[in-house]
């Protein structure tokens, strides 16, 4: 192959989000123009600002926009950009896409379409690493035509548990897990079903299924020049369906000997296929000490999400290689010039629960990111700002965040702490999560292998540290307290209007006889109960206690026992309106323990029943998410409200509905003359109809219920 | 420049440690009748309260306070006025029914509750007096009312103490309307016969559902007068008044959410302040206010400074005296309170015909540039004696009563020792209108002092003995003589003043830069008026 010399003066990033972010910094830095393509979606995130030219593509779907390599290509065109890069995802492993970029007289930072081809289908990339000494796992493909019987015997010679495979699969899609020969056949059928319908082959092969294994893959790199060099390992082990959700380098639990097995294997691969750029082979390695070993998964073409735990051990620049050896250059290092320096660590922020099946937990980010001072080693690629948007139409991961160290626990530490100290305002995230992995003492001890979020399930709900939850409750109604004060004094005093602007001296909640405690109620997010807060102010200072219920309804507040603050102590040391957002700092201190707390709510953002408010607590070492529930909001309506009645006296002209019939809101039931006037009786809210009571002909009195209505169940569906 | 006082107070002496131990042990006795009356059920025993109040609580209900407290904004304060109502007369201590001003939806309101653990929230004569005391206060400061209502109506066993005065609280409901001051009434049960008119009469009625009751005869009376067998809810309940009679302009599905619309219903007054409001921001004063309880004297022949009780409750501790040095008893000056101008008058003793002629030039002067007055009582009268009577004591006092009585600024009278004699009138004492009126516990009042009033009797009976011709003998009288100051000093105590509602309540001594700050910001509710004319003054 002809080395391609052209260099870049304009690059398009077919790609969106945090990894534009990362690729437009390092091009930015080379003095290479960048050009963003955005989705409707898209229009305004914080990667389209970065970007010098940007192209919109009409649509929100990934088909219509990213993945329509022709729109892509196109774009590249009319901004003038001489170069694409695709970032990971999308269309990067796509040959087709490749070939075209290339054909369109364009750079592309990738390796060749061949090499794509080669490795995206895994049974022919198993023979490939096969041929190059890479160990690989017992397998054997499930021909098409192969009858149960013999499908049986494959899976009898590769043994159980198997995972039967999509041969072009990727991120879990068309893979099975077999534990036992009878649920082969059914498994088999249905790993082909959706690899036909997500990838156009139905290929699928079985593979033994190594449990407790961990995940390492070695980061590789060649160029036009023929040269092949390793950048180390990674190791992700720690995988929710798997999907990556910590990674880090180097990996802490294989031996000199698998390392220096895997990193041979690697480039040897590599060199066998020609391949030019960044290159992941990823491994199974199994066993530990002398008994260690290792085997083949797959080889990603293209950069990898978690390619700044390499950049971080071995201070090399991995967008700058891809660039650099896209325009012939040879790579920069040698082999022996490249050092590993320390650990580091990444977690992959993203917007969803992990309690409730990771499901993605979309919503406006009201503030994202980490306030000073800052942690030393901490890098964050976001692809979110103040103000964004998280949508359904798109992978919702928020960041990455990343800690360097001069050792694996400091690092770990960094990252845990930067995490907690986030403010992360908006939707639910697996924050929590994330720091309940890094301290679990498997993971802390380098143990984690790619089942640790099945043994270790109580990491995706983590237990907050009930102190924290006072004292963050303490806070958030404190501040609640002093704005909804402040706001009333700004709107209806006089004490405003003077010069001082300050409000009167009296101390804030002050009786002369003992009163009733001020209630406050407020549900933390993830959590249905109640934390009712009550609270009496003396000279003697804060007395409060906690009840915990599981409704807000007035009864429980009043009966329950509650759990006593010890000594409270609030200080709120000063309140801020930027826009529509409070900003309130509130020193709390319970039992003499005392910390600072920031609150933060948007007036605008969620305007709940009585102005309820969605609060966000961080206190530097946790960050916790409130609700407000309104105290006195009114109950679910009246069963008389429900039915439909008679404005005015009259007679019935028009009935249109008929019993059982399920009713929208606004829909008309029944139209009634009065007065010469016609007036339409609709529903007053989705429901199913119990009975008609009128008739047409009927004259009727005022308030009556000619329609009986009855919310509409599951059973109505 | 305002002057600053200077203190010389030093809480190290002996006399103001026994004054200061006085006063704890006088407010402890105050604390625990406080704890009395807000642990509701009505009862001196806590068990028994505690039971009554289990009862109410069983059938979902809440407390007057809690009620209360889920009515005010967050934080607001909440001044109980008249809390001790009652204490020493056959009514239940606080008259079964709580008032207050407090902040609801940004706007100070007079709120008046009903507590429904006491005698079922039925009406005592103390209940009736301390509720029209409450509607003056809401009245004369241009305050909303929000009475929550759930009351069995006039305790029948008391009907004749109660019937006539009862008519004036309806008469003052509609007459706060008149006169632009909202009235808005939340019922949460019953509000039977006469107590119908507390939302009859209201601008505004919210009626709770399943639990407001209200008509003008419940079913045994309507059993009785006209031989119907009524339902409840029929006769009277929420729902009805809602959907037929429309009494209620408001359906509250529960109590928390008749609360709820109460504080929209006050949201949507866009109520106004009239008054000029504060000129300067708040500054706390340069001394503690806790030395107050080592200032004000437990014996009150022992006089006390009042600049030194000035020096902790006014701004900055600062004070504009007014004539310094002329008729030296009567203090008189400028300063202010939270941010709010004030004039004050304080008493250093006695009264002379020039402290009467400096105190009604001084309320005249406050009259002239409209700023409230607070008087300082501690006063044991003019003085007597051929001399002063010559030197027209009389009319000097009248000058000053008649610029009392007759000034248009509003009136705030604290209470913070002696108030005796013609010395109350001349000071503002209750019957001459101040807005408010708040007593220390070592507050004493009486038309004289418990000894000199025995002494006057003695002297008047010996008299009455020698003119029969007959001789008087002191030692059989002395019994007669204790007996009487003793009595007359039972009858002259704070307590006993709180009890029949000559004041607005008893106060702790360091909350009296609080409740006058809550006091004067209620006042500048209303415009602050001059008069224009005073009476003839006598010269």
């Amino acid at each position: 192959m002809m080395p391609s010399t052209a260099p870049i003066r304009r690059l398009l990033v077919a790609n969106r989000g945090e990894i534009a972010m990362r690729v437009f910094r390092t091009a930015h830095d080379l003095g290479i123009e960048c050009v963003a393509i955005f989705s409707t979606a898209d229009t305004g995130a914080p990667y389209v600002g970065e970007s010098d030219i940007a192209v919109h593509l009409p649509g929100t779907s990934s088909a219509q926009t990213y993945l329509d390599g022709a729109a892509v290509i196109a774009a590249a065109r009319r901004a003038g950009a001489d170069a694409i890069h695709p970032g990971y995802g999308f269309l990067s492993e796509n040959a087709d896409f490749a070939a075209a970029v290339i054909a369109a007289g364009l750079t592309w930072i990738g390796p060749s379409p061949d090499c794509i081809r080669a490795m995206a289908l895994k049974v022919q990339a198993k023979a490939i690493a096969a041929a190059a000494g890479v160990p690989l796992a017992p397998g054997a493909e499930l021909p098409a035509d192969a009858d149960d019987a013999a499908l049986l015997r494959i899976g009898e010679d590769v043994g159980y548990p198997l995972l039967v495979k999509a041969s072009a699969g990727g991120g879990g899609r068309g893979m099975r897990i077999v534990a036992e020969p009878s649920l082969l056949l059914e498994s088999v059928a249905s790993a082909r079903r959706e690899a036909v319908s997500a990838f156009g082959d139905g290929t699928v092969f079985a593979e033994r299924y190594l449990v407790g294994a961990r995940h390492v893959e070695v980061q590789v790199f060649g160029d036009q020049h023929g040269d092949v060099v390793h950048l180390f390992e990674r190791e992700c082990s720690v995988q929710r369906r798997h999907q990556k959700v910590i990674e880090e380098a180097p990996s802490p639990g294989i031996t000199e000997a698998t390392r220096g097995q895997l990193l041979t294997s690697a480039t040897a691969l590599a060199r066998s296929i020609g391949y030019v750029g960044a290159g992941t082979v990823e491994f199974l390695v199994f066993g530990s000490g002398a008994d260690q070993g290792a085997c083949f998964l797959e080889m990603n073409t293209r950069l990898q999400v978690e390619h700044p735990v390499t950049e971080a051990i071995t201070g090399i620049d991995l967008v700058a290689w891809q660039i650099a050896v896209a325009q012939g250059e040879p790579l920069p290092l040698g082999q022996d010039q490249i050092q590993v320096r320390g650990a580091a660590v990444e977690a992959r922020l993203y917007a969803e629960d992990p309690s409730d099946g990771f499901a993605p937990a979309p919503g406006r980010i009201e503030r994202f990111g980490l306030p000073e001072p800052a942690i030393a080693g901490i890098r964050i690629d976001a692809g979110v700002a103040d103000g964004s948007l998280i949508t359904t139409h798109y992978d919702p991961m928020l960041a990455k965040v990343i800690a360097h160290g001069p050792t694996r626990q400091v690092a770990v530490a960094r990252l845990s702490m930067a995490l907690r100290r986030m403010r992360l305002h908006g939707p639910t995230s697996n924050r929590d999560s994330l720091v309940a992995i890094l301290q679990h003492p498997v993971f802390a001890s380098g143990e984690a292998t790619t089942d640790f979020l099945e043994r270790f399930a109580q990491v995706l709900d983590p237990v907050p540290d009930p102190d924290a939850i006072q004292r963050h409750l303490l806070a958030v109604s404190m501040a609640r307290a002093t704005v909804l004060r402040e706001m009333s004094l700004a709107r209806a005093t006089v004490l405003r209007e003077a010069s001082g602007q300050q409000p009167p001296s009296i101390p804030l909640g002050w009786r002369n006889v003992p009163a009733a405690r001020q209630v406050q109620c407020w549900q933390r997010r993830g959590e249905t109960k109640v934390h009712t807060l009550r609270y009496a102010r003396n000279a003697a200072g804060l007395q409060a206690d906690v009840l915990i219920t599981r409704q807000s309804s007035g009864a429980d507040v009043f009966t329950a026992m509650g759990v006593d603050l010890v000594d409270p102590v609030v200080q709120v040391l000063d309140q801020r309106l930027e826009g529509d957002r409070w900003t309130v700092s509130v020193d709390i201190a319970i039992a003499g323990v005392s910390a600072r707390h920031l609150v933060e709510w948007s007036t605008g953002s969620q305007p709940g029943p009585q102005g309820a408010v969605q609060a966000f607590v961080d206190d530097g070492l946790v960050g916790t998410t409130w609700s407000e529930v309104p105290l006195l909001a009114r109950e679910a309506m009246h069963e008389a409200d429900r039915h439909a009645t008679t404005p005015v006296p009259g007679t019935i002209t028009v009935v249109q509905v008929s019993d059982g019939d399920i009713v929208e809101p606004g829909q008309t039931l029944v139209v009634l003359e009065s007065m010469k006037m016609e007036h339409r009786i609709t529903a007053p809210e989705t429901g199913r109809v119990v009975r008609v009571r009128a008739q047409v002909g009927d004259a009727v009195e005022a308030h009556a219920v000619v329609v009986e209505l009855a919310p509409v169940d599951d059973g109505d569906a | 420049m305002a002057r600053v006082l200077r203190s010389r107070f030093d809480a190290r002496d002996p006399q103001a440690q026994d004054n200061r131990a006085a006063m704890l042990g006088a407010l402890a006795e105050i604390g625990d009748l406080h704890a009395q009356v807000a642990r509701g059920g009505g009862a001196v025993d806590p068990a028994k309260a505690h039971a009554t109040v289990a009862r109410h609580r069983a059938r979902g209900k809440l407390l007057p306070r809690e009620r209360i407290a889920l009515l005010l904004d967050l934080d607001a304060a909440f001044l109980e006025l008249s809390p001790l109502a009652g204490w020493g007369t056959d009514d239940s201590l606080g008259g079964g029914i709580v008032t207050g001003i407090g902040q609801v939806s940004g706007v100070e309101c007079v709120i008046s509750a009903n507590d429904p653990t006491v005698k079922a929230g039925s009406l005592s004569p103390t209940s009736v007096a301390k509720a029209i005391r409450a509607m003056e206060i809401a009245r004369s400061n241009r305050l909303p009312l929000i009475s929550l209502t759930e009351s069995g109506g006039a305790d029948l066993t008391r009907q004749v103490d109660v019937f006539t005065a009862g008519g004036q609280t309806f008469r003052d409901i509609t007459r706060l309307s008149a006169a632009g001051v909202p009235t808005i009434t939340l019922v949460f049960g019953s509000s039977t016969a006469g107590g119908a008119y507390v939302p009859g009469m209201s601008d505004y009625v919210v009626l709770q559902r399943q639990a407001a009751r209200v008509y003008l005869g419940g079913p045994p009376l309507v059993k009785m007068a006209i031989d119907e067998d009524a339902d409840d809810e029929a006769l009277g309940g929420a729902e009805m008044h809602a959907r037929v009679s429309g009494l209620a302009d408001y359906l509250a599905e529960d109590e928390l959410d008749a609360l709820r619309i109460g504080r929209d219903i006050v949201a949507h007054l866009h109520h106004q302040r009239l008054g000029p409001g504060p000129t300067q921001s708040a500054r706390d004063p340069r001394y503690a206010i806790d030395d107050l309880l080592g200032i004000a004297s437990a014996d009150l022949r022992i006089p006390f400074e009042a600049r030194e009780v000035l020096a902790r409750i006014l701004d900055g501790s600062e004070f504009d005296e007014f004539k310094p040095l002329y008729g030296t008893t009567l203090v008189a000056g400028w300063g202010a309170i939270s941010g709010f101008p004030i004039g004050v008058l304080a008493n250093n003793g006695i009264l002379f015909s020039e402290e009467a002629n400096k105190g009604a030039q001084f309320i005249q002067l406050c009259d002239r540039i409209g700023v409230p007055i607070l008087f300082a009582q501690n006063i044991t009268g003019f003085m007597v004696g051929t001399r002063y009577e010559r030197g027209g004591i009389i009319k000097d006092g009248a000058k000053l009563i008649n610029a009392v009585s007759n000034c248009g600024v509003p009136k705030i009278t604290l209470m913070m020792g002696a108030s005796y004699g013609a010395g109350n009138y001349a000071m503002a004492g209750r019957s001459y209108d101040p807005r408010f009126v708040f007593s220390w516990p070592n507050h004493r009042i009486a038309v004289m002092g418990p000894r000199q009033l025995a002494g006057v009797m003695t002297i008047v009976a010996r008299q009455k003995t020698e003119a029969a011709g007959q001789e008087f003998d002191e030692a059989a009288f002395a019994p007669m003589r204790d007996a009487f100051e003793q009595q007359v000093e039972q009858q002259s105590t704070a307590l006993f003043a709180t009890g029949r509602l000559w004041d607005d309540g008893i106060i702790d001594p360091r909350d009296t830069r609080t409740v006058m700050a809550i006091a004067l910001s209620a006042i500048h509710n209303a415009p602050i008026r001059s008069t224009d004319a005073f009476g003839v003054l006598r010269m």
